[in-house]
């Protein structure tokens, strides 16, 4: 992903109304954007796709000021994430299901990712927030803080608590798992 | 100790975390609605053919003229308007279906405003069809004991549309620009946009 590129785009647009500049620009941040929305907001496909809907109206609404102080696509997530935050707010969860079908992966590593997925889904919002932003995607501590409006402290602490209840997730799932082989019940 | 330190998570969990994906598809007509909505709010611009007026564009003006001048007499006189072809334009087709809603307004002179922008829409080589449609349907059905045709009334029925235009555009985004200017909005009416799949 080339930075230099975001800044064409975003530039061709802010002159000119380009739109097969915001195109480009829509179609190279708008798959991970979805995927983060998606998984904020539990896997209710329709609440993410409004969720990125918002974020592109309200990114082009204020792309005047955005000052390269960050990379775009993080100036992005954050308004993803206080859209995504608005919704919950709003609506009551409709939790979906994560898709099993999205990459070609072994049998054995498809279990683990769904597991994983559903006990993330699973997590409270704040701690789902943290675990999807920096285990996930990648974000740094500093960035989550900025993204969330919390202190870089209180994003480190719910991801420890977040990791511990995915664990705790797991494990309980594996137990459950392990029961059924054994024709116990769970 | 900080938290990263007493929580790091193992190198199996860092995989596994690696292994999910972070990028999926959104819906196909995402992108055309977004643009939909930056082009209404002014932000974007469509993508204008420059250059000079083509044989191709002129043939095009005319027909869609053409269309719309047969618009207005289907319009007045309830008359089927056949749409003229142009040959090589294969810009996707889209039916506006107008239907009325419960607020809508029915007042007599909205005629001669639904064949005004329909005239735009054929001046700018965007129309290919219009029509209103009378009162009364006639149902075929094939049921167990055969066809049946019957006549019924959609007076009152929301949903069942009571005129139609077939548009032509760029794409998805293109068309609801075009349609939110209908002015079937503007009297209480709804309109379904149904791209049309050219098999």
């Amino acid at each position: 992903m080339n930075a230099d590129d975001d800044r064409a785009l975003v530039t061709a647009i802010l002159s000119s109304g380009d739109e097969a500049a915001f195109r480009a620009l829509f179609r190279r941040h708008s798959p991970s954007l979805y995927s983060l929305a998606r998984r904020l907001l539990g896997w209710a496909s329709a609440d993410a796709e409004d969720a990125v809907q918002e974020t592109w109206i309200r990114a082009s609404e204020r792309l005047e000021s955005f000052r390269w102080q960050s990379a775009l696509r993080t100036w992005l997530s954050g308004i993803l994430v206080n859209r995504c935050r608005e919704l919950r707010r709003r609506v009551a969860p409709a939790f979906g299901t994560p898709p099993e079908d999205e990459e070609a992966v072994e049998p054995a590593d498809d279990v683990l990712r769904m597991d994983l997925e559903r006990a993330i889904a699973a997590l409270p919002d704040g701690y789902r927030d943290v675990v999807v932003l920096h285990d996930v995607d990648g974000y740094t501590h500093d960035d989550i803080a900025r993204l969330l409006d919390i202190d870089t402290g209180t994003s480190k602490s719910q991801l420890s608590r977040a990791r511990q209840a995915l664990r705790a997730a797991l494990a309980k799932g594996r137990t459950g798992e392990s029961r059924r082989t054994h024709g116990e019940r769970p | 100790m900080t938290h990263d330190d007493f929580d790091e998570p193992t190198e199996t969990e860092r995989a596994a975390f690696q292994a999910l994906p972070r990028e999926s598809p959104p819906p196909e007509d995402l992108e055309d609605r977004v643009v939909a909505a930056l082009r209404a709010r002014g932000i974007l611009r469509a993508a204008r053919v420059g250059g000079r007026r083509t044989m191709r564009a002129t043939l095009f003006v005319a027909a869609s003229a053409a269309a719309a001048a047969l618009f207005m007499a289907g319009l007045v006189t309830g008359r089927h308007a056949a749409a003229p072809e142009v040959l090589g334009d294969t810009r996707p087709q889209f039916v506006l279906l107008l239907q009325e809603g419960k607020g809508f307004d029915r007042g007599t002179d909205h005629l001669a405003e639904y064949a005004a922008w329909a005239r735009a829409l054929g001046a700018r080589g965007e129309l290919v069809a219009g029509e209103k449609l009378k009162d009364d349907a006639v149902l075929l059905s094939n049921g167990d004991t055969g066809l049946t045709i019957r006549t019924v009334a959609v007076e009152g029925a929301e949903d069942t549309p009571r005129g139609y235009f077939v548009i032509r555009a760029r794409d998805l985004a293109e068309a609801i620009a075009i349609a939110r200017d209908c002015p079937h909005l503007k009297h209480g009416g709804r309109i379904a946009l149904r791209p049309i799949d050219k098999v």
